[in-house]
């Protein structure tokens, strides 16, 4: 397992992720339309935290226990990074989508007003 | 002896595999950091085209350096974006291959691997921040500039 050991590096970056995911999340709080991403980004980042935790203390012990708790993290980090990759895929398809939706309908409504004229002024030229 | 540390090893290795799951999902977060980094350029290219416009007009210096320097780093978190996502598939990948295989080869190569990502994502992250840190302080100094105008075409001075 000494070979592993030597193998597990940047924890310190992954902490620094963790951080900026958890301050993120915390910010979001600031706005209703990003409040799930940073919900996700909390759970996400609270993992991630957890996993550098356990691979630094498999690095001094190299306790099975540590490696099994890392990855079970890990495993969870990758979930909830996932779920919130797609609802920010979502979000983003949607702030693209509205806008169209929305000058559509304008546009239809421009349209009905254009033909209930038409129709009133050659029903009165009558 | 030799042959109970060999028996601990393949117990342990078969019992770490079951904590390894959701591959699939870092497959997919994988994905989306190559596509965004590889979108990243093209935004980072047209952001260099506006602020050369931009220096045209009376916005001046504060836009061309800031779109420049913006731009920059934005083409930067692509490149780091792409290289990040294609550890994450690497790594993904060395682990589902432990998942069958149970060679401790794969698993050292996962977490090579893992490694290398943590450490191509915080520099995205570096980046991100020094990026949202130029465009606070050219909106501060447009925002000052506009000010100035206002002031001085309505006598405020």
């Amino acid at each position: 397992m000494k070979i592993l050991k030597e193998n597990i590096k940047g924890i310190k970056w992954a902490k620094f992720v963790a951080i900026l995911e958890i301050v993120r999340g915390a910010l979001s709080i600031f706005s209703i339309f990003i409040i799930p991403l940073g919900v996700l980004g909390i759970f996400a980042g609270v993992n991630l935290w957890n996993t550098a935790k356990y691979l630094e203390k498999y690095k001094n012990t190299e306790s099975e226990e540590d490696l099994k708790e890392a990855f079970k993290n890990l495993s969870e980090y990758f979930k909830w990074m996932g779920w919130l990759n797609l609802v920010s895929l979502i979000l983003i398809a949607l702030l693209l989508i509205l806008p169209i939706l929305f000058m559509g309908f304008i546009g239809l409504i421009i349209i009905g007003l254009i033909g209930l004229i038409i129709s009133t002024l050659g029903s009165s030229g009558t | 002896m030799l042959q109970r540390e060999s028996n601990l090893k393949i117990n342990f290795m078969n019992s770490l595999k079951g904590y390894i799951k959701e591959t699939g999902w870092a497959k997919f977060i994988a994905v989306v950091d190559i596509v965004g980094g590889i979108l990243d350029i093209p935004i980072g290219i047209s952001l260099i085209i506006l602020g050369t416009k931009l220096g045209r007009t009376n916005l001046g210096a504060v836009a061309i350096i800031a779109s420049i320097v913006s731009a920059t780093l934005i083409i930067l978190i692509g490149i780091l974006l792409i290289i990040a996502g294609i550890k994450l598939w690497s790594t993904a990948n060395s682990l589902e291959n432990y998942t069958n295989t149970e060679k401790e080869e794969d698993l050292k190569e996962a977490i090579k691997n893992l490694s290398d990502y943590f450490t191509w994502i915080g520099w995205v992250n570096v980046a991100s921040l020094t990026i949202s840190a130029i465009v606070l302080i050219a909106i501060s100094l447009l925002g000052a500039m506009g000010w100035k105008g206002i002031s001085s075409i309505s006598g405020l001075d």
